[in-house]
Parts: structure tokens; sequence; C-alpha cells
């Protein structure tokens, strides 16, 4: 699902290159499009505004003088301008004018002496007889535009295009219009229209009284133009792809360099064991960023250790409760089986490793509740419970032990106390505490119950007189196995080291706690508080 | 042979010391530390038996406490604790032996035994003076490849004796390990019993075997 951090950071920092790059690129390319559109756009209408240029009115119509247009300089014409005009006018041409529209011949050539001979594709003009003129147009003249009509009388087209014809922009006068076209070899190309007034006759001949109205088109192949524009986009491909790869194969190494940290805490992560669990990684061995993942993983381990260590005292401390009774069952009866005896010495055999088998028997029990109760397997039932019958009951089990040893139980405990428990999880409690309180109580001592009934809950106090503990010892009794002497108390065979540990877990599974404290006059308090009822909800 | 043992199970200690009687040991037995320590001051034992955790005072204290006033008790570690740190701590503070919890009590016999062979400088369980044989394992007395039937007073008298043969051994030493702190002092004790082991042992045209050094005590298989 999650993959590996080193391809996220690459595959997000190509993405966000190749987006940028595609971003630069599009500006690049868009800019430069622009750019050489609008300089082509520029030659060609400089090119249509000098050929508008060469028109002057003749006397049979707007005349052009395609001969100074092959002497523009080519920052007015474009070398590779194309151009055809119309008049809305006929034009009448005698016949030796219409005849020069086509190449002239080479004997004609010549024979002709005089001005230089001009390039082959334009037409030579007679500039020493401009308007030579028969003195009335003889019949045969036919008025050039008469099958043309209107604007469509073509009045002149560049040498180029041959017989073929510029497609007519639509045009509105005084103003140039763009196109793209496609010229009539089939190459694209890109045109300007504009529509313009002849000026008024100059030479002789009749005078022309209306300006006649001219459409231009000029056109020019973009090929040269997309071209290059085609090899600007191959560029920017090319330095886009090549960046991508050099930048993948940095962010390759720089990130497989940065993320070394993180491998080698994960060797050493993957080196340990629950035996290793002494060892840390240290914060100043690593980068800063993972510094607080490596505190917390330290934090883990410094947990765990203690849990492991924990575990193993508890283990050894187990083995050791469970084999002191199975030392004694074992040895009374292999001393009692190594000789034939009376029945009373049977009998007494019998009996106590009945007691030890007991004493064993509760231990595991106790350990069993204890391991249910920590490991969540005991789901509590809370109910609302009626205090003291409980607290009476449990007490008839002890007192046989507290009245041989002259212990006085002072139960204040009100009648109508009512806790929020669980039936059976209240009898642990109180068993274990009062046992213990039993337990600790030196001969003629007293237990006291108190009984409150809290806003915040109702609590039990169990105190009893004669302790022998230290302030400083009671964030231990609640340990497993922990008792009062460093070695044992005096009364071993009543304690076990697991009543309190049970009165504190049984405590938390019904939503209350339990807490310890010795009084000033070395008076041990249990306090038990009990959840209110809603609260627990 | 006296034997000492500290134990707070009251139950386990009871029967010990039922079944050590039983194999002719003298035993005292506490369940307190302190007490332990007074016992093992005050009375030569020749094994003490150490629980680890006593009340009062825990058993490697005792036994720092016995190693570090000279006291060379043969001392045997009985404990629940079973890991290996546990074991070479008591053995380093000077414990001779060490049986973990729950064991075979005739193993813990055995082992007792054997240490009271090393504390005399023993191999062999059986002793040998002239033609007198002990097996002090099997507790049978052989003079002359007949087998002979003593009392167990007598027999524990015999054993002290041969333990310590050519030593000259006086009453009270005979008497300190033929009763334990409960027992009511009776003066001329000890010859009562030696009295008893020379009519069982010795004969009319021979010296007997054990000798009496006035003044001091008795000696047995002196070379006289």
């Amino acid at each position: 699902m999650m993959r590996s951090l080193r391809s996220r950071l690459i595959i997000g920092m190509l993405l966000g290159l190749a987006t940028l790059l595609v971003a630069a690129d599009t500006a690049i390319y868009m800019v430069q499009k622009h750019q050489l559109h609008r300089a082509f756009d520029e030659t060609l209408a400089s090119s249509a505004n000098s050929l508008a240029l060469l028109f002057h009115q003749g006397p049979w119509g707007p005349e052009f003088d395609i001969t100074r247009a092959a002497s523009l300089p080519a920052g007015q014409l474009r070398q590779d301008a194309l151009f055809q005009f119309w008049s809305d006018q006929p034009i009448h041409l005698p016949p030796w004018r219409q005849t020069r529209t086509s190449a002239p011949r080479e004997e004609e050539d010549t024979a002709r002496s005089g001005p230089p001979p001009l390039p082959p594709d334009l037409l030579p003009f007679d500039w020493d007889n401009p308007y030579d003129l028969p003195p009335s147009l003889p019949d045969e003249w036919e008025p050039r535009g008469r099958r043309n009509t209107g604007r469509d009388t073509l009045v002149v087209r560049s040498p180029t295009l041959g017989e073929a014809d510029l497609p007519r922009l639509e045009t509105t006068p005084g103003k140039l219009s763009f196109a793209r076209i496609l010229l009539p070899d089939g190459t694209p190309g890109r045109a300007v229209g504009l529509r313009f007034q002849s000026p008024a006759s100059m030479g002789p001949g009749p005078p022309r009284r209306i300006p006649a109205e001219l459409t231009a088109v000029v056109a020019a192949s973009t090929a040269a133009m997309d071209r290059e524009l085609h090899f600007l986009v191959l560029l920017l491909a090319v330095t886009a792809i090549g960046t991508m790869a050099v930048s993948a194969g940095v962010a390759w190494l720089v990130v497989t360099r940065g993320l070394r940290p993180l491998s080698t805490v994960a060797h050493r992560i993957a080196a340990m064991d629950e035996l290793g669990l002494k060892e840390r990684i240290a914060p100043r061995d690593v980068p800063h960023e993972i510094e607080p993942v490596v505190n917390q993983l330290n934090g883990l381990l410094g947990r765990l250790d203690e849990a492991f260590e924990r575990e193993r005292a508890l283990t050894a401390d187990v083995a050791h409760e469970l084999r002191t009774p199975a030392a004694e069952i074992s040895t009374i009866a292999e001393i009692t089986l190594s000789r034939s005896r009376g029945e009373d010495e049977y009998r007494q055999a019998l009996g106590d490793t009945l007691e030890s088998a007991r004493s064993l028997q509760g231990l595991i029990e106790k350990l069993l509740t204890l391991a249910r109760l920590e490991s969540g397997h005991i789901k509590a039932q809370l109910d609302l419970i009626a205090m003291k019958p409980v607290l009476a009951r449990q007490w008839s089990l002890v007192s046989g032990t507290a009245e041989q040893r002259r212990i006085v139980f002072d139960d204040q405990c009100p009648p109508d106390l009512m806790v929020t428990a669980d039936p059976q999880l209240l009898e642990v409690v109180l068993s274990n505490a009062l046992h213990n309180a039993v337990t600790y109580t030196p001969d003629d001592g007293r237990i006291t119950v108190v009984g409150e009934n809290g806003n915040s809950g109702c609590t039990l106090r169990i105190i009893n007189t004669g302790c022998t503990l230290q302030k400083n010892d009671l964030v231990r009794v609640f340990d497993r196995f922990w008792r009062g002497d460093s070695a044992r108390t005096k009364r071993t065979s009543l304690s076990c080291g697991l009543g309190l540990p049970l009165v504190r877990r049984a405590m938390e599974a019904v939503g209350g706690k339990a807490d310890t404290d010795i009084n000033a006059d070395s008076r041990f308090v249990l306090t038990l508080t009990f959840g209110v009822e809603n609260a627990d909800e | 042979m006296r034997v000492l043992i500290v134990e707070d199970q009251a139950k386990l200690r009871t029967w010990l010391r039922k079944g050590l009687k039983e194999a002719d040991f003298v035993v005292d037995a506490t369940g307190d530390g302190n007490e332990g320590l007074w016992y093992a001051q005050n009375s030569p034992y020749d094994v003490i038996i150490l629980d680890l955790m006593l009340p009062g005072l825990d058993g490697l204290s005792i036994l720092r406490r016995l190693r570090e006033q000279g006291r060379d008790d043969h001392v045997l570690l009985l404990t629940a604790k079973d890991t290996v740190a546990d074991r070479v701590a008591g053995l380093n503070l000077g414990a001779d032996d060490y049986l973990v919890k729950p064991f075979a009590f005739e193993e813990l016999l055995a082992r007792i035994r054997a240490l009271v062979r090393r504390r005399y400088g023993k191999h062999s369980p059986v002793i040998e003076i002239g033609d007198l044989r002990i097996d002090t394992a099997k507790r049978r007395v052989w003079l002359r490849e007949r087998e002979i039937e003593l009392r167990a007073m007598e027999y524990k008298l015999l054993e002290y004796l041969a333990q310590r043969a050519g030593e000259t051994v006086s009453r009270t030493e005979i008497w300190e390990h033929l009763y334990d702190f409960g027992s009511e002092t009776v003066s001329n004790v000890v010859d009562v019993y030696i009295g008893c082991l020379r009519r069982k042992l010795d004969r009319p045209d021979q010296n007997s075997l054990i000798q009496t050094r006035r003044g001091l005590g008795y000696v047995l298989g002196a070379e006289s």
C-alpha cells in the first residue's frame, strides 16, 4: 500500500519538475510562436503596403509597376511573397500590354537594346514609351475585366503564382486582415488582405474620375517558420527529457544518501532481539528529522525492557512461590513413607500435605485471577451492591484467625452504603483486603472499616494498626510478590504477596481505584474508591 | 552428627527435622534468620542447612557473617531460587553445596552425609579402624566381619568418634554432637554411652577400642 519513502520522494520530485518543465516549455513555445508570427505578419503587412504603393491609376485603369516590385529591398518586400491584386473596375489594356503578363521570349530579349535585361520572371516594361498608345482604342481591345465584374477584375499577381489564384480574404478598407491559408502548391501559408484606393491618374490618357478600389492578398509560406517552431518543440522536449533523466539520477542519489541514516537505524533495530533491549540508538547519530522517531523508539525500547524485566522477575517469583509448597508436599510424603508409622503420624502428614496443597491451589487461583484481570479477560458486570452484607460475609471467613490473635474488628461501614461493582470482583477485593489486614495487624491490634458516600463515588477505608512499613515502601505494595520485609515477614504462611495487587486490579476492573497510606500513628490505610455508576457507561 | 536447619516454612522445617532425626542426626531448627545466626555462632554444627529468604536476616547474610567471623561450618543452601546467578552468589559467599526446592529428601541426606565426610577429611562412607568397620551411609557397624547392633545414641557416639579417629575428643564435644539445644544437661551421660559401646565392642583379653585420656576425653583407634 505504502510505497518506499525513496520512490515516493523521487516520484514527487520528478512530478514537480515535470510540471515545471512543461509549464516553462509551453511558455517559451507560446512566446516564441507569438513573436515569430508577429514578425511574419509584420513582413507580410510591410510587403502588402510596399506593393500597394506601386499602384497608380493609369489611363485604362489602375496599373501596377511590377518591375519596381522586383527592385524593392528585402526589408520592404518578402522575397518569397506571393501576391494578387483585384480591382472593382474593369481594366482595359492594349493587347501588347496584355501579352506582357506572360514571360518574354528569348529572341525578344536578345533583339532589345538599351535597359539591362530584367530577371526572366519579371515582366519587362517599356520605359521609353510607357504609354505607347494608339490614337484610338481599336475594336479588338477587350476590356480585361469584362468577364469579371465588380471587384473580381484581376489586376496583377506575382509571377511565381503562374495561373493559380490566391484565396480572396474578407477585407475592410484601411485595415489589414490576416489568415492562415493553403497556398496553391499545397503548403500551409499565411496571408494578409487589404483594401485600398488607387491614386488618381497622373499620366496621359482619359482621366478616371472614380478611383479604383483595389483588394490585395499577400501571402507567404509558413513552412520555414513551422520548421523553426517544430525544431523549437523538439529542442524543448529533448532538453526537458534530458533534465528529467539527470534529475531522476541526482534525486535517486540524494534521496538514497539522505535516507541512509534510516536504513542504518532499521538495520540496528532489525538486529535487536528481546535480549538486546538494553541497546539504545544515539539521537546524535541520526538527522534531526528522524530524531523524534528515534527518541520515541528509545522510549519504547525502555518500556519494553522494563516490561521484560518485570516478566522475568515475575516468572522467577512465581516459580519460587510455587516451589515452596511443592517442596513441602514432596518432603512430607517422602519422609513419611521412609518407614512405617503410627496412625497419628500419618494423620499429621496428610493434614500437613493437605494444607500445603491448599496453599498451592490458592496461589494458583490468585495468579490466574490476577493474570485474567491484567489481560482484560474478566469483564466486569457492574451492578449496584450493598456493601455491608458482603463485608460481613468476607469478615466471617477471616474472623477465626483474627480472634485467635485477639484482633478487634471495628465495622463502621454505614448500612446504606451502595457501591457500583461486579459482585464477584467485589468479593475478591474484600477477601484480599481483609486477609491482608489480618495478616499484617499485630496480635491485639485493631482493624477499622469506614465507609463514605461521596459525591464523586463511594469510598471504603480499611485501616489496620501496627504497620511496620515506611512511607517510601508504599509505591511497592501493589507489586506482585512484594512483602514488607526484604527477607520475609513474620507470618509468611498467611501471605503470598498477591493480595494487594489483586485488590488494585479488581478495583480497576470495576472502574474504581485502590490507594494506600500510612497514618502518623503507624496505621496502614487501604482506600477503595468506587466509581459512580453513570460514569462507567 | 549435628545439623542446623534454618527454614521459615514451618511444615517443611518440622518434617525435615523429623526426617533428619530418624536418620540419626542431632537436629536444631529455627525459622528466623537472626535466631539461626545465633544458633550457628553458639554451637558446633557439622552441617548448616540455610534457606535464602528468611524473616529477620536472609540466608546469604547469615552465611556472610559466619565466614567473616572465620567459621568454617559446612553450609548447604536450600532454596527455591534456581538461577545460575543465585547459585553462584551463594557458592561465592562460601556455601559448600546448593540444593533447589523441591528436592528429594534422599538427595538432601546424601549431600549432608557428603558434607560431613568432607568436614572430617574422609572420602569413603565406610570408615575402617582396625577390625571395626562403620558404613555411615547405611548406619551399620561390623566388628571382625560380624555385624553389631547399636542403639541410635550408641551409633551416633561411635560415628562421631570414628570420624575423628586418632584424635582426643572432649566430653563437651561429644555431648554437643549428641544432643540438640532442647536437651537437659546430664553430667555423666557421655560416660554411660562410652561404657555401653565398650561392652559391645571390646573383648576382655584386649585393650579397649575407646581409650580414656584422663582429664581430656576419649580417643578411638589410638596407637597405644
